[in-house]
């Protein structure tokens, strides 16, 4: 069975894809940063931001398609946000709620807190959401984790993020089989007693997953691993990276400071 | 019979038994020359692939095992695995990086050796097994052929002395175990092969031992213990349909000529 990759776009060749990883997670951890602690009510910053995103996006030739295909999968928590606004208190602060919905209906249905409240959710998420895959389809993904190894994070999660870009695909290709080998012996999951089976495929997966682990430890010490995925980072620091680096933490800093 | 020659691998007295009360294998001798290829048969859950986790101290049975003299041990793990590489039969266990390149990279790399020595080890192993196109694909994503094959250059690439493979036949269609015989045939190593594929066997090795219920119940020269119907009738083996000896041995002449 054959998958697309989760980092798909990563290996066009542009200019944001020659950066060092490094710059990357650097700057776009900086950016998430700057628009979390952004109040809603700079509608200009977010607009800032958002051109950020759109210069980075023309850039590296990701086609924008891709990029709205992926934002869907925001909208199911979003709409929750939406659906619980109406019970946002008036005079309260961002996230209370008030089960008294009439008491807020009097004022018309949506308050200017509960206002703020799902714009504050809907941009942030959406912006931060974009970096990220900004981030995922510009850097391939075993580079990337190189990259945030170079930075020092443990590489107890780093290897954990290897192994499960590795073996997502094998384990979707497991379900598949599970499911097809299941609806083969007629199963329809329509009665009660036939949820029981979904239990024992996912326990079954569990196993599985469990096993294929210990073979491939095993596998992993027979080539002699011994605690540490060495493996080459084939970037280096040069004046672009840097320049890079410093014009885009000039603007975070200004946008931060006039949003103050 | 040996006493000319080095022991590449040097059984004694063997047993191992699994947590759960399974005894894998029982007192078993093994003595395996230099430059030998071995072919290891028997029926399914007989103890062939415990033997081979026993090889590079993966599992750690009552017994001795001796690679080249040298008894394994805690201290000695890394100069053993060094020196006996072992392809598992489900390459998606064996190939664990996002890149061709990159686990074929892994031993050379976890043997800290230069960049340039790394790469170089890399480009030989997959020229070895006709792979060299494919080092930037992701290992998921080749066909089963292509990933057994990728999964051995990773072996190759460590330069072992002694390399033993698990089912190196299974799930492959006939030309894919056709392209594999020649390589595996053009290793100069002493190669081991887990197999029931005794036709496939057949066409790798010598020499053959059986195991049955973890024990060795016979070891000879190959076509000398297939003459034997009897005896591979009462261990579960057998030639698949329409296969004989003398198919067999003009299968071999084939290959090779």
């Amino acid at each position: 069975m054959k998958h697309s990759f989760l980092d798909k776009y990563s290996s066009l060749n542009s200019f944001i894809h020659k950066l060092d990883p490094r710059v990357k997670i650097i700057t776009t951890l900086f950016f998430l940063i700057v628009v979390m602690t952004t109040s809603p009510i700079f509608l200009w910053a977010f607009l800032i931001y958002f051109l950020i995103e759109l210069i980075i996006l023309i850039i590296s030739k990701i086609p924008i398609l891709f990029i709205l295909k992926r934002l869907l999968m925001l909208i199911p928590f979003i709409l929750f946000i939406v659906i619980f606004a109406p019970f946002i208190s008036k005079n309260g602060y961002a996230g209370s709620y008030n089960l008294g919905i009439l008491r807020n209906l009097g004022d018309g249905f949506y308050n200017i807190n509960s206002v703020l409240v799902v714009m504050n959710v809907v941009l942030k998420s959406f912006l931060s959401i974009i970096a990220l895959i900004l981030l995922s389809s510009t850097s391939p993904f075993s580079q990337l984790l190189l990259g945030f190894r170079k930075l020092k994070v443990p590489s107890i999660f780093t290897n954990i993020a290897s192994f499960m870009y590795r073996y997502v695909f094998v384990i979707v290709d497991e379900v598949q089989r599970m499911v097809r080998a299941r609806n083969a012996r007629n199963y329809r999951g329509k009665w009660i007693w036939q949820s029981k089976v979904i239990g024992n495929m996912i326990a079954n997966l569990f196993l599985r997953s469990y096993e294929r682990g210990e073979r491939v430890y095993f596998a992993m010490l027979s080539r002699g691993y011994d605690g540490d995925l060495i493996l080459n980072y084939k970037y280096k620091m040069r004046w672009i990276d840097w320049l890079y680096l410093i014009i885009f933490s000039i603007i975070l800093v200004l946008t931060m400071f006039f949003t103050r | 019979m040996y006493k000319n020659k080095n022991l590449a691998i040097e059984i004694e007295n063997l047993n191992f038994t699994y947590p759960d009360g399974t005894e894998a294998l029982k007192d078993v001798s093994l003595k395996v020359c230099e430059g030998e290829s071995l072919a290891i048969i028997g029926p399914n859950g007989a103890g062939k692939s415990t033997l081979l986790l026993n090889l590079n101290g993966l599992l750690k049975g009552n017994g001795s095992v001796k690679i080249f003299g040298t008894e394994i041990n805690s201290s000695n793990l890394r100069d053993v695995r060094k020196k006996v590489g072992l392809v598992f039969q489900n390459p998606d266990d064996q190939l664990f990086c996002s890149t061709v390149y990159e686990d074929v990279a892994f031993g050379p790399m976890n043997l800290r050796l230069k960049e340039v020595e790394i790469e170089r080890r890399v480009n030989d192993a997959l020229l070895k097994v006709e792979m060299n196109g494919y080092k930037n694909h992701n290992a998921f994503h080749l066909s089963y052929g292509q990933k057994k094959r990728v999964a051995i250059a990773t072996i190759l690439s460590m330069n072992p002395d002694i390399i033993a493979i698990d089912e190196p036949s299974s799930n492959l269609d006939h030309n894919s175990q056709l392209s594999l015989a020649r390589i595996l045939i053009s290793l100069l190593k002493t190669k081991l092969f887990v197999t029931h594929d005794i036709p496939y066997a057949a066409l790798l090795c010598d020499r053959v031992i059986i195991i049955d219920s973890g024990k060795i119940v016979a070891d000879g020269l190959l076509f000398d213990i297939l003459s034997i119907p009897e005896l591979l009738e009462r261990h579960r083996l057998g030639f698949p349909p329409g296969f004989s000896i003398e198919k067999l041995k003009e299968d071999k002449n084939k290959l090779f000529h």
